[in-house]
């Protein structure tokens, strides 16, 4: 499948600014590789790598850009094989598109008609002037204020602002806490009525959404935030707009009552102290002390005996009101939220181990030795390496670059400079485990050099302790990948996964842990390929693990 | 409480053991319980269950599955620093423990050592011991609950067996070959037997328990025997007559009553094998056979006629000693071996045999019991002993099948035999090996059921059900 390149994907490619439509998309492909044969994949993602333009690769090449051209070349090669089919950063883009032009009418539509039913005047009984203020400035300001309250103390605790909002934490709760505690309670109540398998299936989509949080942060909850305070903005604007609509097209007055003894001065006290941030104003803005006492409403006098202009003084007090408090602390949110949102998408960390398991495979060369009968084409590289057997045709020994994915063919180790990786045996597997064809695989299957080898769970130390020798000789090597050798055969179990958690947690976020899979011993060597139903238990149980720098691989290839 | 004191009440076992070793599937032959979840995801048991296996009314043994190992090191760590009384050392694990999600299994499956059951220790013997299993097998140890390792094969390699054994015998007081997908009853009573070497105080109560499963076993064969002599009795008895006018189609009407006959005979013969089947406890396992296989073909097919029964010279004896099946006799002696038995049934449609006898075998005669006059038309009682030894042989086989399909075993397939491709003379039934007294009990049977006098009549059928007990006895024993 040749990958062409325009100037268009060029531009593309550079780009700093990922967008989220192209994180879905990235995920979606990094899913459909999942359980993928490594070979195949390693291939694929190196021919993707050597079809690029010479200025995106080399020493310039950073892990954006060459992720960037991942996506493009998979997209392209899906399109090529599915036709125009729709993706999901595509579905993304289009669904939360949906949700800001919703989310934009309905506020709109909504404060106009609130606001018009607010303002509904038969010349009877003016606008209550507290009414309208508690409905329209006060819950707002309360929400804004508890937002920026929580955040403060969030902020102390070393979160986002994002989590701060009542409404994320709310949502939050609602769809993971309760989908934890429901799973939870389900396996306990009817653990034996759900299959093991079933079990799996579910833990290991709840640690997918787990991971997504884990890897991005809030940038995949942002967009909903971002949904909700256009609704703010446009609720506020329609409002706005309602009441100067009122106001100039409609006969409003507008006054105040208690049956509280509240004097107009403590009212003009409280109003000079709402009205401060816009209290530079001349003072058609703020309601004098007459005006509040000429707009007081005493039923039982009805309002015949009050001035026109007092009934009407309050107008300009409510929109600054409405404007301060309401819709200027949403526009505050949107615009900090997205220059947040906008930073974080430029800066993405992809030295993550899970972006890394795919540079890496970009950036190793593919490169092998076949058997090949002489008098044949070296082009088209297809022969299998048991071919000659035959003594008539001598086979010739010759390294080339694996232009075309094949399997069967031998490889041998890439003689370009790889990275360093340090195994881990289990203790009783290390004196059985054939060194010489253990470094030959993981040059040839995974492109790695074999730097050291540590045994694990020994008599004589601690699990802490041998980890922290891993860790040192990590740290001396500077960026290094672990490598695990593990037994298929074996059922996962839950020591297992917990000394992953502390293997991951002394080495830190970086580093790819391979898991390599082998199978039963035969008498002749331990490094023996893996039974498909072993590598799909194995698949199943690492994906519940909440670790996206873990990758799993059969090491041995029959 | 000590649960195997010889006055107690019911012997307690919790199946042990890592992930995945074939614990249910051992439970579940164990004591014929085909409702344990077995399956081939590491981790299905989460909960312990107990399965009472009770023969009578009465709860005799209690097996308990548990889930497996999951934290095998760090819980012998903690068991080897324990130094509290021994006694206590499980409870006060499962204290210290038990608000951790990551000890919830291991919790769970020590519960019942708690409880101070038994244990069976279930390994996959043909994987390779690794220092995990040793591991377990210390933490059992240190429990001090009398203990019996049983080895489960899972494959067919065998290499790492002797592995295993000598592994065992430094921590068991009893080991155990026992395959949970093939055990048959006799290996599950040599298992039980096996029990009573784990601990002095258990050999009378595991003895009892013994001779329950012995009772119960021959009481269901007695149970099958009557229901297959009985389901013989009403299939050869059948007898159905309708009129047949001048003007009637006369075809039509012999269609409709062969059809009848037959779909009576079948569906006689399908309840009762749905009977064995439930009396031997299988509620899954229900003997979807391969298409070529015996038994799933018709029960007139010709395939089946072909190979169960008796062999054409047998069959030839047979009619003669009977006296009966007149058809059938002259069908042999008519040299019409492989066609003419089938188309003694195939006879009732009329063009068959009408070809091969001629039209005078039809005129008065009785062909499959289907007698033809100028007024009535009728079916029945059969003239042709062979059904009595086709649905014999399918009886038996189908025994064979319910009892040798282990309660653990849970791949239902395609692999039982079939009758194809063989000669007429390899007969794959039973009746064909049977001696010529056990015949001729069949015979007298066959014989007897039309008679009036009833005396005759019940002699031949207890020497029927005799004959059948035993010979279900020797199916269940292997012989």
């Amino acid at each position: 499948m040749p990958f062409r390149i325009n100037s268009v994907d060029i531009l593309y490619m550079k780009k700093k600014l990922w967008s989220i439509a192209d994180l879905v998309d990235l995920e979606f492909f990094f899913r459909q590789d999942d359980g993928r044969e490594l070979d195949s994949l390693a291939a694929r993602d190196r021919k993707i790598y050597t079809e690029l333009p010479s200025a995106l690769r080399g020493a310039e090449a950073v892990p954006s850009v060459l992720l960037r051209a991942w996506l493009c070349s998979r997209r392209k090669s899906l399109r090529k094989e599915a036709g125009e089919s729709v993706l999901p950063g595509r579905i993304w883009q289009e669904v939360i598109c949906f949700f800001y032009g919703t989310a934009l009418l309905a506020g709109l539509f909504s404060g106009i008609g609130l606001a018009f039913s607010f303002l509904a005047y038969s010349g009877r009984e003016p606008v209550n002037v507290a009414a309208y203020f508690a409905v329209f400035v006060l819950v707002q300001a309360l929400l804004f204020f508890l937002l920026v309250g929580t955040a403060c103390f969030r902020k102390i605790q070393g979160r986002d602002l994002i989590e701060a909002s009542l409404l994320y934490r709310l949502l939050r709760r609602l769809f993971a806490e309760l989908l934890h505690k429901l799973t939870g309670s389900m396996y306990r109540k009817a653990s034996h009525k759900i299959s093991a398998e079933t079990r799996l299936k579910w833990s290991s989509s709840a640690a997918g959404i787990r991971q997504l949080r884990q890897r991005y942060g809030p940038l995949f909850f942002r967009p909903f935030f971002l949904v909700v305070q256009t609704f703010g903005v446009s609720f506020n604007i329609g409002v706005l707009a309602a009441t100067l609509f009122k106001v100039i097209g409609a006969d409003l007055a507008f006054g105040w009552q208690s049956t509280l003894q509240v004097t107009p001065a403590s009212v003009q006290e409280l109003v000079h102290w709402i009205a401060l941030p816009w209290s530079l104003l001349p003072d058609p803005f703020i309601p004098t002390l007459s005006q509040i006492e000429g707009s007081r409403l005493l039923l039982k006098e009805g309002i015949y005996h009050l001035v026109n202009a007092d009934l009407t003084s309050w107008w300009p007090f409510l929109c600054l009101s409405v404007f301060c408090y309401g819709l200027l602390p949403r526009l505050l949110l949107l615009l900090i939220v997205s220059i947040r949102q906008h930073r974080n998408l430029t800066e993405l960390d992809f030295q993550q181990g899970y972006f890394r398991q795919t540079l890496h495979r970009m950036l190793t060369p593919q490169v092998s030795t076949a058997a090949r009968e002489k008098g044949k084409s070296s082009v088209t590289g297809a022969e299998p390496a048991s071919a000659s057997s035959d003594e008539s045709t001598v086979p010739e020994l010759r390294h080339r670059t694996q232009q075309q994915e094949n399997s069967s063919l031998e490889h041998s180790a890439p003689n370009s400079p790889s990275t360093p990786l340090i195994v881990l045996i289990p203790d009783e597997l290390l004196p059985d485990c054939p060194a010489e064809e253990l470094a030959r695989q993981v040059s040839i299957r995974l492109g790695y050099i074999l730097t050291q080898v540590f045994p694990f769970w020994t008599l004589e130390q601690s699990e802490e302790e041998e980890l922290v020798a891993v860790q040192k000789a990590g740290k001396e090597q500077k960026r290094t990948d672990v490598l695990v050798l593990l037994e298929a055969w074996q059922p996962p179990i839950q020591e297992l996964f917990s000394w992953l958690g502390l293997l991951r947690r002394t080495l830190g976020p970086e580093p790819v842990i391979i898991l390599a899979l082998i199978g039963k011993p035969t008498s002749e060597s331990i490094l023996t390929p893996v039974q498909q139903q072993d590598m799909r238990i194995w698949q199943q149980k690492s994906a519940a693990l909440n670790d996206p720098g873990l990758q799993l691989i059969e090491l041995i290839k029959e | 409480m000590n649960t195997f004191s010889p006055q107690s009440t019911v012997p307690e076992f919790a199946i042990v053991g890592h992930p995945n070793e074939g614990k249910s599937s051992v439970l579940s032959t164990l004591s014929e319980d085909d409702s344990v979840r077995v399956s081939p995801v590491p981790g299905e048991t989460k909960e312990c269950r107990t399965f009472p296996v009770i023969i009578d009314n009465k709860e005799v043994i209690r097996f308990t599955d548990t889930p497996g190992f999951q934290n095998p090191r760090k819980t012998l760590a903690w068991m080897q620093q324990y130094r509290g009384d021994d006694r206590d050392m499980i409870s006060e694990f499962i204290r210290s423990h038990r608000d951790d999600p990551a000890f919830h299994d291991d919790c769970a499956l020590l519960a019942p050592l708690d409880a101070e059951a038994g244990l069976i220790f279930v390994v996959d013997g043909s994987r390779p011991l690794r220092n995990i299993d040793r591991a377990e097998m210390e933490i059992l140890r240190l429990t001090g609950r009398p203990r019996m390792a049983v080895i489960n094969c899972k494959d067919e390699d065998s290499s790492f067996l002797e592995g295993w054994q000598n592994e065992f015998r430094k921590n068991f007081n009893s080991i155990r070959l026992f395959n949970a997908n093939r055990a048959t009853y006799g290996q599950r009573i040599a298992l039980l037997n096996s029990l009573k070497a784990i601990d002095q105080d258990l050999e009378e109560v595991i003895e009892s328990v013994i001779r329950a499963f012995q009772a119960d076993w021959h009481n269901r064969n007695r149970q099958a025997a009557a229901l297959i002599a009985a389901m013989l009795s009403d299939s050869l008895l059948y007898r159905k007559s309708v009129s047949c006018p001048p003007a009637a189609d006369e075809d039509k009407l012999k269609q409709e009553l062969h059809t009848a006959y037959t779909a009576f005979v079948s569906k006689r013969e399908r309840t009762t094998h749905q009977q064995i089947r439930r009396l031997f406890k299988h509620n899954i396992f229900n003997l979807q056979l391969p298409d070529q296989s015996i038994l799933q073909q018709d029960l007139f097919a010709a395939k089946t006629w072909q190979f169960l029964g008796l062999t054409a010279k047998q069959l030839t004896m047979a009619a003669t000693v009977s006296g009966a099946a007149l058809g059938a006799g002259l069908d042999v002696l008519a040299g019409g071996i492989t066609f003419g038995v089938f188309t003694g049934i195939g006879g009732a449609f009329g063009a068959a045999t009408a070809a091969m006898k001629g039209k005078k075998m039809l005129t008065g005669a009785r062909l499959l019991g289907m007698k033809l006059d100028r007024q009535q038309l009728e079916v029945g009682p059969v003239t042709n002993v062979q059904l009595l030894y086709i649905l014999l042989d399918r009886a038996l086989l189908f025994y064979s099948h319910i009892i040798n399909w282990a309660h653990g075993r849970r791949d239902y397939p395609e692999g039982v035999a079939n009758g194809d491709e063989q000669g007429e003379e390899n007969k794959r039934g039973y009746t064909s090996a049977w001696s010529k007294q056990e015949r001729r009990v069949c015979e007298r049977f066959f014989k007897n059921l039309q008679s009036r006098y009833l005396p005759d009549r019940d002699q031949a059928e207890n020497e029927l059900n005799a004959l059948l007990r035993e010979k279900l006895r020797k199916i269940s024993e292997g012989k």
